[in-house]
């Protein structure tokens, strides 16, 4: 859990306020940096559940089959 | 795309899909950078239409994501969201929760700190910490407008 997705904070705002139905709702700055977080952790649980798939079909290189195994537990997670 | 609006909005203006555009391309570079970065730790490449599916996929969950902060926040009768209504978006998976928790009270303290150098300093100097100055250095919640 070490690794840090290289996406700005600034961006990670924007995907969110493009999404709002209310041009007047902000985000406080610490929950900013939670939604960073939270954004990090389903990256890296995406890339390390789709290379174990990858592994167990002992395929060298991770493709869409894999991901499209893993998706529906992903998305029940997040 | 096979994105289409919901019947509640209106149809989104080419400036609209134009920002829509570069979000999801700032989001796929980094997805990118640590994918190839993680999957070449491992031995292993990594297929270009795979990479696009994970980042239409994490762009979907956060607009389903900002739209739930949106509403607790409006629940809550407030029009800022602020970190309680990260966390009761992670209510589902308690091993989320946990992180997210710790990660809300590393904020916190390092929020803590932050004040007790800041009033500190001030004494220092000899003179009393003003009112006015407290709520520059506390209060942040205002700063993304």
């Amino acid at each position: 859990m070490d690794k840090e997705l290289s996406l700005r904070q600034e961006t990670v705002l924007q995907i969110l306020k493009s999404n709002f139905s209310d041009s007047k709702t902000k985000v406080n700055n610490d929950a900013l940096k939670l939604m960073k977080k939270y954004v990090d952790i389903l990256v890296l649980e995406t890339v390390f559940r789709t290379i174990d798939q990858a592994k167990i079909e002992q395929s060298d290189a991770v493709e869409l089959q894999h991901f499209e195994k893993v998706l529906p537990k992903l998305l029940l997670d997040f | 795309m096979a994105e289409k609006s919901p019947e509640l909005e209106v149809a989104p203006s080419e400036e609209a899909v134009a920002q829509t555009q570069r979000l999801k391309a700032a989001l796929h570079y980094s997805i990118g950078k640590t994918y190839e970065e993680i999957a070449s730790d491992h031995g292993m490449k990594v297929s270009r239409e795979m990479m696009a599916a994970v980042t239409e996929m994490v762009y979907e969950q956060c607009r389903l994501v900002s739209h739930d902060l949106e509403l607790f926040a409006k629940h809550a009768k407030r029009t800022t969201v602020n970190t309680d209504d990260v966390l009761l978006m992670c209510r589902r998976n308690p091993s989320l929760m946990k992180i997210m928790r710790e990660e809300n009270e590393k904020l916190k303290s390092l929020k803590e700190q932050g004040k007790e150098k800041a009033i500190t300093g001030e004494k220092r100097k000899g003179g009393r910490v003003k009112k006015k100055e407290l709520p520059i250095i506390l209060d942040d919640d205002d700063e993304d407008d």
